[in-house]
């Protein structure tokens, strides 16, 4: 019986140290990208106020912090996979042979359509947002724009673009798991999409419904590449049964 | 007159109301009422749950597409809307948020709608509920509301014209060649709605204390005593309402004041509701 526990708290401590050791790393390296992201600001707040004819700050601490803010996003998004490698290694000896083969391309995968979404909201959608928002300054309203309020703006599309892109790992993780038929995907297609269109005015900065529509469109062709992906993942799944029996 | 017969409150027939009443109802609404005979054979009609839902609905449906319509209307006068703003500012504005201008536009726009939808929305109201209503209770509502709205306005016309003007000359006087004023467009509506919304609200003082005098539930004396706790009152709100300076404080404050004095000269000649006219009342909506 004390052998057991000794035992027990062996491994206990071990996974500690593991857990430690991991933790370390993660956060040297999001500092590390941190820092590095901080130094490529000035070229991102470039492009971000392509079309604008000047920035201002409003308050004494707003040009650094928003800076700063800035770059620990681009730190958090670029240290992302590194962190998921981290906690896959952490998780897969608790796997069976061919789960660890099935989940270990959910890092790339998701860190991909991240990227994907991410890069749609900072190259076409802010863009486009920006240019309509700005075409209402006129003589008498002159566009004036803050940096913390333009960062505010951007990073509030970047980011829910890219965990919206999300959505087709989660879908294909809930049909390997067997929650989630394709043929259910197809019948309540109706639900998903006035649930994509509330998801997506919930979560773009600004209550207009272009940035609703770019973030919606998007998600509704996701959603079909995800039922066409999940079908043929289902299709394979029946196949193997069948060849098992 | 038929006033002695007691009735009971839901016997709803419209025309035993006095002829007294039924005149000053028929000045009082113009527009926002229907006529007398719509009103009788509304009330004829005993609706089920689902005809009062089906009623709701399209009643909802008109408010809502009037307030988009008027909204609709409203976006082309967002724009000289805003031009007369900063003339009144004496400044052009800037935007400091790139969705600023546009939401801003869009909130003058819905404001707008709101207020030219006004009338229909008040009506549709008051036709869905009125029917509910006793005829004392519409008595009351067509004797008061009109009251309410006008006093309102004058809240809102007199903020416009002296409150406004003045807290703008007040704070803009503030600018130097080292501190130049820049007016963002969404604080400067903030600013707006401030120094207008209250006042309309204010104005609706008198009015109140009168029904309280007129209800037995305040009287002139405990007014008069309480004149000093009034002002202080009157200065804590305007503290409240107001951005934090003494001077759009007291342009609050002061009219305020007078208000109440106003209220307490009025509620000197009015008394309150007597037991004999409460029966009345209560037994047929009777006028005094």
């Amino acid at each position: 019986m004390a052998g057991f526990e000794g035992l027990a708290n062996l491994e206990i401590w071990q996974r500690f140290a593991e857990i430690k050791r991991r933790l370390v790393w993660s956060a040297i390296v999001l500092i590390v990208m941190i820092a590095l992201s901080y130094t490529y600001t000035p070229v991102l707040l470039n492009q971000i106020s392509e079309n604008l004819n000047e920035l201002i700050f409003l308050s004494p601490g707003e040009a650094f912090f928003s800076r700063l803010k800035l770059a620990v996003v681009m730190g958090l998004i670029l240290t992302a996979p590194y962190i998921l490698w981290h906690i896959w290694r952490f998780v897969s000896p608790g796997l069976k042979r061919k789960q660890r083969r099935s989940s270990f391309w959910l890092i790339p995968i998701s860190f991909a359509l991240f990227a994907v979404g991410a890069s749609f909201a900072f190259f076409i959608v802010a863009p486009v947002a920006l240019r309509f928002f700005m075409s209402f300054a006129s003589g008498d309203l002159e566009a004036l724009i803050s940096v913390e309020a333009l960062l505010n703006f951007v990073i509030g599309l970047v980011v829910p673009f890219g965990f919206m892109f999300e959505m087709p790992v989660l879908m294909l993780f809930l049909a390997k798991i067997g929650l989630i038929k394709p043929e259910a995907l197809v019948k309540n297609r109706k639900f998903a999409v006035l649930i994509i269109f509330i998801v997506a005015a919930l979560l773009t900065p600004t209550p207009d419904a272009i940035s609703q529509l770019a973030m919606a469109v998007p998600m509704i062709l996701l959603y079909e590449i995800s039922v066409i992906v999940i079908r043929i993942v289902w299709r394979k799944r029946l196949r193997e049964a069948a060849e098992a029996d | 007159m038929t006033t002695n017969e007691q009735r009971t409150s839901d016997e709803l027939n419209m025309e035993t109301l006095p002829d007294a009443t039924r005149e000053e109802s028929s000045t009082a609404s113009s527009a926002e009422i229907p006529k007398e005979e719509d009103l009788i054979e509304e009330k004829a009609k005993v609706m089920d749950l689902v005809g009062h839902l089906t009623e709701l609905r399209s009643r909802l449906v008109i408010s809502l597409l009037s307030f988009m319509v008027a909204s609709i209307i409203g976006w082309f006068f967002a724009r000289p809307f805003l031009l007369y703003l900063s003339q009144s500012a004496g400044r052009t504005f800037v935007f400091v948020a790139p969705g600023e201008a546009f939401f801003s536009l869009i909130k003058v726009s819905l404001t707008i709608g709101l207020v030219l939808s006004s009338p229909i929305l008040l009506a549709e109201t008051w036709m869905f509920v009125m029917p509910g209503l006793l005829p004392r209770e519409i008595y009351f509502f067509r004797r008061y509301v009109p009251f309410v709205i006008a006093l309102f306005l004058v809240g809102l016309v007199f903020a416009h014209f002296t409150v406004y003007p003045i807290a703008l000359r007040f704070f803009l006087g503030f600018s130097t060649e080292e501190l130049q004023a820049r007016l963002a467009i969404g604080r400067y509506l903030s600013f707006f709605i401030a120094m207008h919304l209250p006042f309309g609200l204010m104005f609706e003082i008198p009015l109140i204390i009168l029904a309280l005098v007129r209800t037995g539930l305040l009287n002139v004396e405990f007014l008069v005593r309480q004149r000093k706790m009034a002002i202080i009152f009157a200065f804590i709100i305007g503290a409240i309402l107001t951005p934090p300076d003494p001077i759009t404080q007291s342009l609050m404050a002061v009219p305020m004041v007078l208000l109440f004095e106003l209220s307490i000269f009025l509620a000197r000649r009015v008394r309150p509701v007597s037991d004999e006219e409460v029966e009345i009342l209560v037994s047929g909506g009777e006028n005094e």
